[in-house]
């Protein structure tokens, strides 16, 4: 057998140990990762309170966006009511749409992964637990003050997607776009947090011997998302950023008459919303094809046939975005490449589909509640899918677009493809944190509630759209034939109500969280979150040689508690767990993890008063925030990456590993690189829109003159660049001093400093005015671009001094001299790149 | 990051493709030269596919390794369906130029 990274595979064949393990390790296992109590409990970073806490919380902004579905029925279940008025209708939409879609739809897939993903990979956390912290608390905070907007009247009300011209200053004066603009960009930044924490959790910190091949499904089908997160997001952050500067500042990157365009926000927007579309179902997927092997009590047929499918759809999802564009007049071969994405991408779908139908029929499956759940979710999603083709088909799109055919449709795939899927997932897999399982009388009675109510609701909407009625519409006039499906759909969507509320029920009455007595295993899965577990995961950390180990190993859980795996006690006597290779997952080093800490919560706490009092135009205040995020998280992050006076731990059975690494098998390394894909997302949907709007505009382009500034530039980046390398090369060198290194990633800052001063001065001596084109506008936003990193650029450099100042720069290597060099790097050639775009785009005039 | 190259290649060539042709569109819109460069672009990545198919399809029956095996397999099936996807996306060029 080969090896990935020299660790020898017949290692494990040490596994199980055969000496007896004393109880004092469980004790201090236990201690270790005791979680605090009272007001304390706010430091929690375990995963399984934050997971929990996540979940909570996306399932109550459901209930929420939920409630305001509920009354926009009221208002429409017969022509002509007042239920609400007009400009209250039109918040209830848009917070329906975007409450479900940002704050729930996505957040409770991350919470769901934040939960499970630590057990089910044998892990004792995910890497990064501050990290999840942070993410939680933020969109804790951000998604409750977003949602609060509502009962000030200040909530949005421009649609879920947010088209200019009709959300610019002109047409949305108040402040409520602005909520979204600023609300929207802050929850995605924390979602883009967790998704880093999921995407290198999985990679990183599965047990030995879970190879790529033997990977529970829902953790590759996380894997995907959280990629798909890094790549999608960034568009809309940059969209919202852009919207912003038009509405605070005047410039005008979607203002037909200076040269801006509407369609790009489309463009933008849509390159997020149809891969969140399958962000969202992926996840859901993976549950399902979890379930559907333990509840069929077989083995999941087509295991790699899904592992393609959850790729594919990764990939093709970036490739449908136009076809919410159809009827914007796109030139007709154009429209098609979309269109025949849009179909190929139900290919992958459709393979998951045949594989959960294949499984349920070759299995003997008893019809309990998530069983329910997931056929159900089946048959509703393959209906959404086969509507989804027929908008796929630009003839029928531009009659069914912009009308309820299309709320249907949208509906049914959300639904059936990820809200029953989850409610499975609740059922399924509560016996992990509750004491007793739910009710299954009750659950029945939910599913049927839910299953009726949601055909009733949304059936009928494909024949009100078929009819003409458009969507977000507050009423409708006597006599137009949608009385009878409008009311249909009004009781429909009472009766999914009522299957919510009695599930409420159901977790009052049964659900008891708990960590340690559990009510286990109901339904007989086979992979290792059902292993018994603590605060610390479990007991010690299995060396898998199965896809379902706990059916083909019944003795794994005893030899798990009796400690005869991998890490059988704390071997720094600090948190920790197991870093292992991403592909064959051989153990690589010991990672020693962070406790709690008040710091994530503090960091979000101010983040969001910096994005929301800057809402309300409290810039004072705001400003004041700023400083204090950024001190909170600085100082979260200065207990990471100390050195270990240990520098190689026994982890069980002889076997010894580094408790410290650098380079690409560090965990840190594998986090800057997403976050540095991130920005080179951003950098290159700028790039996109830059070019975008000269192409539909070009008359509004000015040639610019002195291009010759861009050769000091580019050189100060280059030389930035050289210094860098230098710096990295005299931290391995024991002849430099400890400052050495430092002082030439300082200089280095500074040098990137000096190049950006001059690109922008120099920029601003063409006299291309932000506020009279739209190339003035993309130029000034790219340099602005550029200046956020590097302001990030100079916190980097102060923070490696401070840091170099009490000696915890480690020599020869070190990973936070990593991160900062790697970011610094990124920075100089992102910086080349804007001002070489800026000064050669448009050639001539 | 060899590995992922190949068990991600098919994708990454349909990707490529995809953007290919969508910049091909945008740049030529409604023109006959548009078509003609997506044909043509397609018949060449559907070339690139197939020489990367049946080189990892040779490289198969040298590994006797589980794991790689099982990458090799995904590999085949991802220049499968990336081949397939790329055929689809190069069909509107045919039908503009009918």
């Amino acid at each position: 057998m080969t090896s990935e990274t020299g660790f020898d595979p017949k290692l494990f064949d040490r596994f199980p140990t055969s000496e007896p393990r004393p109880q004092s390790e469980v004790d201090e296992l236990t201690r270790i990762w005791a979680a605090p109590r009272g007001w304390r409990m706010l430091t929690i970073v375990n995963n399984n309170y934050v997971g929990l806490w996540y979940v909570a919380a996306a399932f109550l902004f459901f209930l929420l966006a939920g409630v305001l579905a509920l009354v926009m029925r009221a208002q429409l279940s017969l022509p002509m009511l007042g239920v609400l008025p007009q400009e209250t209708y039109n918040q209830f939409f848009t917070m329906h749409g975007t409450v479900m879609m940002f704050l729930f739809a996505v957040p409770i897939m991350e919470a769901i992964g934040v939960m499970l993903l630590p057990q089910m990979l044998a892990a004792r956390d995910l890497p990064f637990p501050r990290l999840s912290a942070y993410a939680f608390w933020a969109y804790l905070i951000g998604g409750l003050c977003f949602f609060a907007s509502l009962f000030a009247g200040l909530a949005p009300d421009g649609g879920w997607f947010m088209y200019p011209p009709l959300t610019n200053s002109t047409y949305s004066p108040g402040i409520n776009a602005d909520f979204w603009l600023l609300g929207i960009g802050f929850i995605e930044i924390s979602a883009i947090a967790g998704a880093i924490e999921i995407l290198v959790g999985i990679l990183k910190t599965r047990a030995p011997g879970m190879t790529l091949a033997r990977m529970p499904l829902f953790a590759w089908a996380m894997l995907v998302f959280a990629g798909m997160i890094l790549i999608a997001f960034p568009s809309v952050i940059l969209a919202t950023l852009l919207l912003e500067l038009e509405r605070a500042l005047n410039w005008p990157f979607f203002d037909a008459t200076r040269g801006g365009d509407p369609m790009l926000w489309q463009h933008l927007f849509w390159f997020f919303g149809h891969p969140e579309v399958y962000i969202i179902f992926l996840p859901a997927a993976g549950l399902v094809s979890m379930m559907v092997s333990s509840l069929a009590k077989t083995e999941l047929v087509g295991y790699q046939l899904i592992v393609l499918a959850l790729l594919a759809t990764g990939f093709i999802s970036f490739g449908v975005w136009a076809h919410h564009m159809f009827t914007t007049g796109m030139p007709s071969m154009t429209t098609g490449f979309f269109a025949a994405a849009s179909m190929a991408v139900s290919i992958p779908a459709g393979i998951q589909v045949f594989s959960w139908i294949a499984t349920l029929a070759i299995g003997k499956p008893k019809y309990n509640t998530p069983t329910l759940f997931v056929v159900g979710g089946l048959v509703t999603f393959v209906m959404g899918g086969l509507t989804g083709v027929m908008v796929a088909m630009v003839p029928f799109d531009w009659q069914a677009h912009d009308t309820y055919f299309i709320v249907a449709h949208l509906h049914y795939v959300l639904i059936g493809g990820a809200v029953f899927p989850v409610f499975a997932a609740f059922y399924f897999w509560v016996g992990m944190t509750s004491r007793r399982p739910l009710s299954e009388r009750l659950g029945k009675w939910v599913f049927w509630l839910m299953f009726s109510g949601m055909h009733i609701t949304f059936l009928p909407m494909h024949l009100s759209g078929l009819m003409g009625m458009p969507r977000r519409v507050y009423t409708y006039l006597p006599g137009m034939q949608w009385e009878w499906t409008n009311m249909l759909s009004s009781i429909g969507a009472f009766i999914l109500g009522a299957g919510v509320v009695l599930f409420l029920v159901d977790l009052l009455r049964n659900f008891r969280f708990t960590t340690d007595d559990d009510a286990g295993n109901i339904y007989g899965g086979g992979t290792l979150e059902w292993l018994p577990t603590g605060l610390y995961s479990t007991r010690s950390i299995p060396v898998i040689r199965s896809m379902t180990p706990l059916w083909d190993n019944p003795n794994l859980a005893k030899e798990v508690e009796e400690g005869r795996h991998f890490l059988p006690n704390s071997a720094t006597g600090l948190r920790e767990t197991l870093i292992t290779s991403p592909i064959r997952a051989e153990p690589q080093y010991l990672q020693v993890m962070m406790g709690p800490s008040v710091w994530p919560l503090l960091g979000a706490v101010f983040t969001a008063g910096f994005f929301l009092l800057l809402t309300v135009q409290a810039y004072f205040l705001s400003l004041v925030c700023l400083p204090l995020a950024t001190f909170s998280i600085l100082r979260w992050l200065w207990d990471t990456d100390r050195p270990v006076h240990q520098k190689e731990v026994d982890v069980g059975a002889g076997i010894m590993l580094p408790t410290y690494v650098t380079g690409p098998s560090a965990h840190g390394w594998w986090a800057i690189i997403c976050v540095l894909v991130v920005a080179a997302m951003i950098f290159f949907m700028a790039i996109f829109g830059y070019l975008f709007v000269y192409g539909v505009h070009p008359t509004y382009w000015v040639v610019p003159t002195e291009r010759w500034w861009a050769l000091p530039i580019s050189v100060a980046y280059a030389a930035a660049a050289v210094l860098i390398f230098f710096g990295r090369w005299l931290l391995g060198r024991d002849r430099s001093t400890n400052w050495s290194p430092t002082i030439a990633i300082v200089f280095a800052a500074l040098l990137i400093v000096a190049a950006l001063a001059t690109d922008w001065f120099s920029w601003r001596a063409q006299a291309i005015d932000p506020e009279l084109t739209a190339q003035g506008a993309f130029s000034h936003a790219m340099l602005g671009l550029q200046g956020q990193l590097v302001a990030v650029v100079i916190l980097m450099g102060g923070y490696l001094a401070a840091r170099t100042a009490r000696g915890l720069i480690t020599r020869p290597r070190n990973t936070t001299f990593d991160v900062v060099t790697l970011f610094l790097l990124y920075t100089c050639a992102q910086g080349a790149a804007t001002t070489l775009l800026l000064r050669f785009f448009p050639v001539s005039g | 990051m060899h590995n992922w190259r190949n068990l991600l290649g098919g994708l990454l060539l349909w990707a490529a493709h995809f953007f290919a042709v969508y910049i091909i569109g945008s740049v030529f819109p409604g023109e006959r030269i548009a078509a003609v460069l997506v044909l043509i672009t397609t018949f060449a990545i559907l070339a690139v596919t197939l020489t990367l198919a049946i080189k990892a399809l040779r490289a198969r029956s040298d590994i006797d390794d589980g794991i790689q095996r099982w990458m090799s397999d995904l590999t085949l099936l991802g220049y499968l369906t990336g081949g397939v996807a790329i055929i689809y996306q190069g069909l509107p060029a045919v039908m503009f130029l009918l």
